[in-house]
């Protein structure tokens, strides 16, 4: 039997932007994986609270304003400094330039994220990323990543998923 | 005095031009100086434009420094986090009579930007409790209407002319239809007036199709003179701000049709977007094409036969009824638009702050044209779009979101992209 895969969607503090978010949840959802979408101008404390609240199976960072690669670094130093050790996959436009692309993606994935996403094929990858590690289930493909102890196997509150409504 | 920006738009309406006038925003005063000075270099009726940065808007001012030391670059200018001396240097010969300068921020509490920007002599700016707060940020809307209620007043008593644009015309950048971006507008403008700003500009973002644009355009002008009165108001139009074209050429046509929209319309005053939108932060030369652009399309165009007269009616209608159930709901109209977030009464589609209700929907409908999915509590009559309310699916949220950038990119820039075939099972975004 397939867990669906359990995700947190968000952005960094400085970000507003909404529609990448929204659309990454729908999509996500869409594959059956419950999210909870933390909402624009996310501060790292918020993030981590859900982090310790969710125990996601995965952390899906989308910032697109152009302050995503210096925002993903504080939440990355965040993470590490609270021990908190869940997959964490980043993209969008992560600076004011597209040049940059590149350089970003090695830099975050050297700090801890497990994949970057950026450009015109972002999307493409990133289903490839999902189907590759999360096809036949949870827990199945995950080596490099170990779960988090305790986790709850309770489907997340749905109503929850976006930051306002009832 | 000063209030340059009045009367440059009062000049130039007379003289029956266009004012054009870029997004522009570099972390570095040298860059900021120089695209100011490039663009006031142009000889054509420009105002100048200092963009702010995003830490900046989220209140963060010791970051930005911090990053432009580490030789970072940011997504605008910090102004707060510059010394004022530095701020005042890069203005110093520029901001006048002939070349008025705004403060662009996103902002929901933005006492420090309206302290700094009169600090370095500057009294124009753009935002508004509502549209600076539910698109930019996370605090509750009251607290954002506290916070511009205190910053109106200041400017009001601290310059002597000064001038606020109201961003209620653009809210979320897209899918929203028109008649919630002028009631949005035309409520911030009278916000403004309340604590003592007199001159206002309404905005109004370029949508999916240019007779809606132009019936709303004039819905808005009609509904300004009913609310606002004859004078002490302008209307600015956007450039499409939504997801952009990818292609030089469909980046460009778009610009060049918003420059013909505002003529037609009678708008005074152009915000555009360059060939990098859909990429990355564009150049100084990129802004400085994208206004030249705009210009010479605006030459080239007098002032239409009005069509849309249905869409015209529509706007009018719908935003006036919003307009007047809100003001019906306190006095201060603060306190009203807070009322009317908290019953629905206004609803901005797609939204995601926790003060926004969430039910209202909009879609592309067979024309093109933005309309109701779902009106959700607004005080609005009309049927709603068969079989689509409420539910979108990512392939169709895709689809309506690029709809106008996919059908500028394509070499004739005339058909349409079809509709999505509907794929099997749709989820609620919200609630
Ligand atoms: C709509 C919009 C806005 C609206 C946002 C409303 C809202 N609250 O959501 C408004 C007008 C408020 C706005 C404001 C600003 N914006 Co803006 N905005 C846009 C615009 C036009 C469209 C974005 C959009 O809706 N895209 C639709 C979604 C579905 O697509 P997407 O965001 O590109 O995401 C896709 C991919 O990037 C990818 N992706 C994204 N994240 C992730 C994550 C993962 C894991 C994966 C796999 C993929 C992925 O998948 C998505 C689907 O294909 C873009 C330019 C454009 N694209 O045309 C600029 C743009 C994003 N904005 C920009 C900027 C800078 C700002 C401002 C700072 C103002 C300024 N200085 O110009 C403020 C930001 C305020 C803040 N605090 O962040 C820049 C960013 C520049 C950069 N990165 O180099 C852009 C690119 C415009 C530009 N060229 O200057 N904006």
């Amino acid at each position: 039997m397939n867990t669906p895969l359990r995700c947190v969607v968000t952005t960094v503090e400085s970000d507003a932007h909404a529609w990448n978010l929204i659309y990454l949840q729908l999509l996500l959802e869409e594959r059956g994986s419950i999210v909870r979408n933390l909402g624009t101008c996310t501060p790292v404390d918020l993030v981590v609270a859900a982090l310790v609240e969710e125990r996601p199976d995965l952390l899906v960072v989308s910032s697109v304003n152009g302050h995503g690669h210096h925002g993903v670094r504080i939440l990355l130093r965040a993470l590490a400094a609270r021990g908190i050790d869940v997959p964490c996959v980043a993209g969008g436009k992560l600076t004011v330039s597209e040049a940059d692309d590149p350089w970003v993606r090695r830099d975050l994935i050297q700090r801890g994220c497990a994949e970057v996403f950026v450009g015109p094929t972002a999307i493409d990858r990133f289903q490839a990323f999902l189907d590759a590690r999360w096809r036949t289930g949870v827990d199945t493909a995950r080596p490099s990543v170990p779960a988090l102890p305790g986790r709850q196997t309770g489907a997340l509150d749905q109503t929850g998923v976006v930051s306002c409504t009832s | 005095m000063p209030g340059h920006l009045d009367r440059f738009v009062a000049s130039a309406r007379s003289r029956n031009r266009l004012v054009v006038q870029p997004r522009m925003g570099f972390g570095r005063p040298e860059e900021m100086r120089e695209g100011l000075r490039a663009v006031a270099g142009l000889g054509v009726s420009a105002v100048g434009t200092i963009t702010l940065d995003s830490h900046t808007r989220v209140g963060d001012h010791t970051t930005p420094l911090d990053r432009l030391a580490q030789g970072e670059h940011l997504n605008g200018y910090p102004i707060v986090s510059h010394p004022v001396e530095v701020t005042r240097e890069l203005l110093r010969d520029l901001h006048g009579p002939a070349f008025p300068v705004q403060v662009r921020h996103g902002t929901a509490q933005p006492q420090q930007v309206f302290r700094r920007l009169i600090e370095v002599g500057l009294d124009t700016t753009e935002g508004g409790p509502v549209s600076y707060c539910l698109p930019y940020s996370r605090l509750p809307l009251t607290t954002a209407v506290r916070a511009w209620t205190e910053s109106c007043r200041y400017l009001a008593g601290e310059t002597e002319e000064p001038h606020i644009e109201s961003f209620g015309g653009c809210l979320l950048g897209q899918l929203c239809p028109p008649s919630l971006l002028v009631a949005v507008t035309l409520l911030e403008g009278m916000f403004f007036r309340q604590h003592g700003v007199r001159n206002v500009s309404l905005s109004y973002a370029q949508g999916t199709l240019g007779a809606q644009d132009r019936g709303a355009l004039r819905a808005l002008r009609e509904l300004a003179r009913r609310y606002l009165g004859d004078d002490g108001w302008h209307v600015v139009l956007y450039t499409y701000m939504g997801v952009f074209p990818q292609t030089t050429h469909g980046a460009s046509a778009l610009i060049a049709d918003s420059a013909r929209l505002a003529r037609q319309a009678g708008c005074e005053r152009l915000i555009v977007k360059t060939v990098s939108e859909s990429r990355q932060i564009p150049t100084v030369q990129e802004n400085l094409d994208a206004v030249r652009l705009a210009v010479a399309a605006a030459a080239e165009t007098g002032s239409a036969t009005p069509d849309g007269e249905s869409f015209q009616e529509e706007v009018r209608q719908e935003a006036a009824s919003l307009v007047d159930h809100v003001l019906a709901l306190h006095d201060d109209i603060g306190r009203a638009m807070v009322k009317a977030f908290a019953a629905g009464v206004l609803d901005i589609p797609y939204c995601l702050h926790p003060d926004n209700h969430g039910r209202a929907r909009c879609v592309i409908d067979d024309r093109g044209a933005l309309v109701w999915a779902s009106r959700g509590n607004m005080p609005l009559s009309g049927s709603t779009q068969p079989g689509r309310a409420g539910r979108v699916t990512a392939r169709e949220l895709r689809w309506m979101l690029h709809h106008v950038a996919d059908s500028y990119d394509r070499t004739d820039g005339a058909d349409r992209p079809p509709l999505p075939p509907t794929t099997g099972e749709s989820h609620e975004i919200i609630g």
